[in-house]
């Protein structure tokens, strides 16, 4: 069958049609059905052009190429509408019915080896049996003419069955079903109207046929619109789907690209903290067991304890090298033991006032440092300087900041150590360690009434 | 009499330490070693009554000497003597058994305190220590954990004399607290401890049953 007629040919035929429907059509009525036939042809035969072209272009369109050979059959039905031609008639009707059937059917997916040989049978049989019988007009060529509507008919109520919406399918499914329902049951109406009409008017049928015969040329221009619909909207569909899976091939790579990047992050961790480590065990077994030794066999009192302190800044140091945030809450018992246990020592009463609500704060590990060092600093003075007999040391933690106080009921520092407030007390440090941390330290003393140092460092 | 072990890798730290126990012990016999293979040896042919274990040394770690000790000789004390302050230190020798700890750079009369109350039956424990062991029970009292452990768990009153020194309160004071004597608090330490060693090795069995050290399981 001819899937790509030259187009110049088919507009040809068309023109010739209205003339040919003219000569049949003495009364206006009829005059305008031939007309509007004619123009349908027309139509019939582009369609056909641009059916052919995209079934042409599209293997999975194939069974397109049926709804071009209905529409040929048809257009050429009409061009041929010449007696000379009459010959042609049953040919080109039988190869309607088989083109149209076929391309209802595989529309469907519905496929028969025997229908396919029944129709090519057919389309020897129908004119062969006429060719014998001599022309169309006696009583085997309406029998015939009614076999083949009826086919139509029985392919259109079927196609239609097989499209029927099925429970639980998607909302496409049933609109689908409402269109081909709308396209078809007309046609097939007409259709069988037609047969009723030719079995019992004559005259009716005469005024009513052209009328009736447009509905099946106009169906063809439906379905060919549809399918042209249908591959713009594959087309759409197509985008979609393809910049779907350019969003996803996106994402895909933004996903590997963080996973990545974590994956380094922790190798880099990793590989951070394990040097730490060795530079914390190096520091302790080297250098740690060499202050050591000074503190333990050294005979000045003196070059000891530098040794010592040494030791707990080097502890301390390494300390805020390796280690993890500290919670508040943690920290704050291990300076309680720690200061209590001194201040004990010493036999000086020691009043530790926490906040009173659970803290859920955590300090930097180099906050926790630099603050236990200024704490254990201002205990080491009390101990060493102050001469007090009672010290009290409250924390709160204010408007995200944390205040650590330590009062002692000393002699206070005196009076000529202020404006160089240090001499072995450690003030200058323990400010500028504060400062370290982004806070500030407090020095409160006059002569008498004791030190009051006031810690404040943010959260 | 005593019979102590002393192993540690300095010399001069080791007259030291030894001068120390002599304070303490007067008319104590010591042995002394600088490496930990020497101190195994040790362990398997003398008794002892104390063993003064340094954790950092040439040919291993003092924890070893700890475990051979608590296999061997169940009855000795033994005392930690370390650079090392902090729990990730000392918690694996907690674990295998040790008493308690010394740190090494304390000065000489802290340290012969706490020797003697460690030899009067008084352990150390620090809050970052208290820490650790209350959430190593936490951990192993899970339901995931293995049934056989739960056998070895803590008190309540353990574990509020654990909580009461997480939060910084001296063993005195919270014998004061909770109208305990000295003596009693100082049980509950060393109730801990002898726990803490139990559930880990029952631990560590049941780690070298699932890795099949044992042949078949």
């Amino acid at each position: 069958m001819a899937r790509r007629p030259p187009p110049s040919f088919l507009l040809a035929l068309a023109l010739l049609c209205p003339v040919a429907a003219q000569a049949q059509a003495p009364t206006t009525g009829l005059y305008w059905a031939a007309t509007l036939h004619a123009w349908v042809a027309a139509m019939l035969a582009l369609m056909a052009t641009v059916v052919g072209l995209v079934s042409g272009l599209h293997p999975r369109e194939r069974p397109a190429s049926f709804l071009v050979g209905m529409m040929l059959s048809w257009v050429v039905l009409r061009a041929a509408a010449a007696p000379s031609a009459a010959g042609l008639r049953p040919l080109l009707m039988t190869l309607l019915v088989l083109c149209g059937v076929q391309y209802l059917l595989r529309q469907m997916n519905w496929k028969r080896g025997w229908i396919d040989h029944a129709l090519l049978i057919q389309c020897l049989v129908v004119p062969a049996s006429l060719l014998w019988t001599g022309g169309q007009v006696g009583i085997l060529g309406t029998v015939w003419h009614a076999v083949l509507s009826l086919e139509l008919v029985a392919a259109m109520g079927w196609a239609l069955w097989l499209r029927r919406p099925q429970v639980g399918a998607d909302e496409a499914q049933p609109r689908d079903f409402g269109l081909m329902a709308v396209l078809l049951l007309p046609t097939m109406a007409a259709l069988v109207a037609e047969m009723l009409l030719a079995a019992t008017s004559e005259s009716l049928w005469w005024t009513a046929s052209p009328w009736l015969g447009l509905m099946l040329p106009l169906l063809m221009l439906a379905l060919g619109l549809q399918l042209v619909s249908s591959v713009a909207h594959a087309r759409v569909d197509a985008e979609k789907r393809i910049a779907a899976i350019e969003q996803r091939t996106a994402e895909r790579i933004a996903e590997v690209e963080r996973s990545h990047g974590q994956l380094a992050e922790q190798k880099l961790e990793q590989v951070t903290e394990r040097e730490r480590k060795r530079i914390a065990a190096d520091l302790h077994d080297d250098l740690g067991a060499k202050l050591l030794t000074i503190v333990h066999t050294s005979e000045s009192d003196r070059i000891s304890t530098l040794a010592r302190e040494a030791l707990e800044e080097m502890r301390l140091s390494v300390r805020g090298l390796t280690g993890k945030p500290v919670h508040l809450i943690d920290a704050l018992g291990d300076w309680r033991a720690e200061v209590v246990s001194r201040l004990g020592q010493a036999n000086i009463l020691a009043e530790w006032k926490s906040p009173a609500e659970d803290v859920e704060h955590t300090l930097q590990a180099r906050s926790y440092v630099q603050t236990t060092r200024i704490l254990r600093e201002s205990v080491s003075n009390i101990i060493k300087h102050s001469g007090a007999t009672h010290a009290t040391i409250s924390s709160a933690v204010q408007q995200g900041d944390f205040i650590l106080t330590i009062q002692d009921n000393g002699q206070g520092i005196p009076s000529e150590l202020d404006g160089r407030l240090d001499r072995g007390h450690g003030m200058a440090s323990m400010k500028s360690r504060a400062k370290q941390m982004h806070g500030q330290c407090l020095v409160e003393s006059g002569p008498g009434w004791g030190t009051v140092i006031r810690l404040t460092i943010p959260l | 009499m005593n019979h102590i072990l002393l192993l540690e890798d300095i010399p001069e730290i080791r007259a030291w330490l030894k001068a120390l126990i002599k304070q303490v012990f007067a008319n104590a016999q010591i042995t002394e070693c600088s490496r930990v293979q020497d101190a195994l040896s040790l362990v398997n042919g003398q008794r002892f009554t104390l063993a003064l274990l340094d954790l950092g040394l040439p040919d291993g770690s003092g924890v070893e000497v700890i475990a051979a000790l608590r296999e061997k000789q169940p009855e000795v004390q033994s005392v930690i003597v370390t650079i090392h302050d902090d729990d990730e230190h000392l918690f694996p020798a907690l674990q295998a058994g040790a008493f308690g700890y010394l740190l090494k750079e304390q000065s000489r009369e802290l340290l012969v305190e706490q020797l003697q109350r460690m030899s009067q039956g008084e352990p150390p424990l620090s809050p970052s220590i208290a820490r650790k062991v209350i959430a190593y029970f936490a951990a192993q009292a899970k339901p995931s954990s293995q049934a056989l452990l739960h056998e070895v768990s803590l008190t309540d009153r353990e574990t509020e004399v654990l909580l009461r020194v997480a939060k910084g309160f001296t063993l005195p004071e919270i014998g004061v607290q909770l109208g305990l004597s000295r003596h009693t608090i100082a049980d509950y330490v060393k109730q801990i401890y002898r726990k803490l060693n139990v559930s880990s090795r029952a631990e560590a069995a049941l780690e070298a049953q699932r890795l099949g050290l044992f042949g078949r399981n």
